[in-house]
């Protein structure tokens, strides 16, 4: 297939969407391109959802309009189910189904074979095919996780949508789930996947950062991150939590969070004088062991800073 | 007196055992993190700690009280909270204070008083009456956090209660527990953010039902030769053999 020469692109075009008062995406627009892995970053409540199911046909939008692979969502919506792939964030398998079985019903309903499109899943499929027999509803929640991305992918989509495929999952898992990813964007497979790890953005060619159903960044990690624009401080001592209380209350702080082994600092003004301040503000609280290094920022300092 | 007493615990599930003679102590109002991957057993232990599931051997005694003979005195004396459940969202807020405070024995006059208190601090005086669903997740965590130690318990167990809530809010969660610790509760927590990890006094991390190292964070990354617990995770949790 010349899946690469194909118009797997999406575009979103000033969508909104509201449940009662509540508006879960406003105005949004987003342009992502064929082959690309493009990440929504945000927390619970963002729109994120919201949004997949309106792309995958499932869900109207207020207004605006969008299309993936050239076909509205609206007026395609058959020729759209046939061409993506949808790993929705909750469980929806059939958990009364073998592996195996759910598989080959997700093969059949789109008119192909497991056998067919092995090649696709195999990667993944082949660590969970050892217990292709049990039942879906007795898996754990990374075995569950694979069964999902199989299913999805058995159909040989153009497009896939992956709606925080690695939450509750732990490290480890997750940054195998990011390889496999990675494997099928070289497939040319257009994928769009949602995550609250902050940490996952670095594995996306583009993310964006959104918040209360908007974007409020759209750029490349490394784009986003040179975008941040306050010097930004590590500071550590032996007694992090009395530290964090008096870095807030330093006179010239603008934020100071707490940043797993330090607290990430950023100042209202820059220069040798604050930091003299801050360095004597420090001292006179009885520190004697505080260092203070100017770091670059992570997503999760860009996130936090919007 | 330990908060958490462990010796030799170990759990069978015929003849698969999720719980592999594990050991440690945990001190009153420390900060514990429990890591783990997805089905090294960290749950299985959390069971047998908060007294709902009996160890097939091994001993261990929470607050003071043995596992096998005196669970009913554990799950007075313990909170627990998960993100998979905490509150009711079909009741409003005040109504779930009342339901966990009552089951958590408290009386009337200590409901309304603790009632008020926790509004007060957690910023939720207007929603009093509100559903607990149509809260946003970051305030549910928050909410749920504090009904479980409502009844000043000597721990706390936290099984994952930070997934998914936006960077601010995660770290708003964590001052309660940094708050909670400094009254002397004890916090047993798992998590899957490794810069959480960084905020434990001690962490221990599981592997195919072991523990397979227990320290301060700091001391683990000298240990394993790194700058961060995300690479003494993987480290560990690599060497994983069997499935979940």
């Amino acid at each position: 297939m010349g899946r690469l020469n194909m118009n797997n692109e999406i575009h979103i075009n000033h969508i909104t969407k509201r449940y009662g008062d509540v508006e879960a995406l406003r105005d949004l627009s987003l342009e992502i391109g064929s082959g690309e892995l493009f990440g929504l970053i945000g927390p619970d409540g963002a729109g994120k959802t919201t949004l997949f199911r309106i792309l995958t046909t499932l869900l109207l939008a207020d207004s605006g309009s969008a299309s993936v692979c050239g076909l509205d969502v609206v007026k395609d919506l058959k020729e759209i189910r046939r061409r993506v792939g949808y790993m929705p964030g909750r469980f929806s398998l059939y958990q009364d189904l073998t592996v195996e079985e759910n598989l080959n019903f997700f093969a059949t309903v789109f008119n192909t074979t497991i056998e067919e499109n092995y090649d696709l899943v195999r990667d993944i499929y082949s660590q969970i095919e050892p217990f292709k027999h049990r039942r879906a509803g007795k898996l754990s929640g990374g075995m569950k996780q694979k069964l999902a991305l199989s299913c999805a992918l058995i159909h040989r989509p153009d497009v896939l949508f992956l709606d925080e495929p690695t939450t509750g999952v732990d490290p480890v898992s997750r940054s195998e789930f990011w390889d496999m990813l990675d494997r099928l964007k070289r497939q040319g497979i257009t994928i769009l996947v949602s995550t609250p790890y902050m940490d996952e953005a670095s594995r996306c060619d583009r993310i964006a950062l959104v918040r209360s159903g908007e974007c409020l960044s759209i750029d490349t990690p490394v784009g986003i991150r040179a975008s941040y624009d306050r010097r930004l401080y590590a500071v550590r001592s032996i007694s992090m939590y009395k530290l964090l209380g008096d870095l807030r209350e330093f006179p010239d702080t603008n934020s100071c969070f707490a940043f797993g082994d330090a607290h990430h600092l950023t100042l209202r003004k820059d220069g040798e004088d604050v930091m003299r301040r801050l360095r004597d503000y420090l001292k006179g609280k009885g520190y004697e062991d505080v260092s203070l290094e100017p770091i670059e920022p992570s997503i999760e300092d860009c996130f936090m800073a919007l | 007196m330990k908060a958490i007493e462990v010796k030799q615990l170990t759990k069978r599930f015929g003849t698969f055992t999720a719980v592999d003679h594990i050991s440690f102590e945990v001190e009153p109002g420390e900060i514990f993190g429990f890591l783990g991957a997805n089905g090294a057993g960290k749950t299985t232990a959390m069971r047998m700690l908060c007294g709902l599931s009996i160890p097939t051997s091994g001993e261990a005694r929470v607050a003071g009280f043995d596992v096998y003979r005196e669970s009913e005195s554990i799950k007075r004396n313990i909170g627990y909270m998960s993100q998979k459940f905490s509150l009711y969202g079909d009741l409003k807020v005040w109504e779930n204070i009342r339901l966990f405070g009552g089951i958590y024995g408290l009386s009337k006059q200590q409901l309304s008083r603790k009632t008020d208190e926790l509004l007060d601090i957690l910023g939720l005086e207007k929603e009093r009456n509100t559903l607990v669903d149509s809260l946003p997740l970051g305030w549910k965590q928050k909410l749920s956090f504090s009904v479980a130690i409502i009844h000043e318990p000597k721990i706390v167990f936290l099984d994952e209660p930070t997934g998914g809530v936006d960077p601010v809010t995660r770290r708003q969660f964590w001052e309660l527990i940094y708050e909670a610790a400094a009254r002397g509760i004890t916090v047993f927590v798992t998590t899957h953010y490794m810069d959480e990890a960084e905020y434990c006094n001690r962490v221990s991390i599981m592997v195919d039902g072991k523990i397979e190292a227990l320290d301060s964070p700091s001391a683990l990354k000298r240990d394993f030769k790194t700058t961060n617990m995300n690479q003494v995770f993987h480290a560990l949790a690599r060497k994983a053999t069997r499935g979940e």
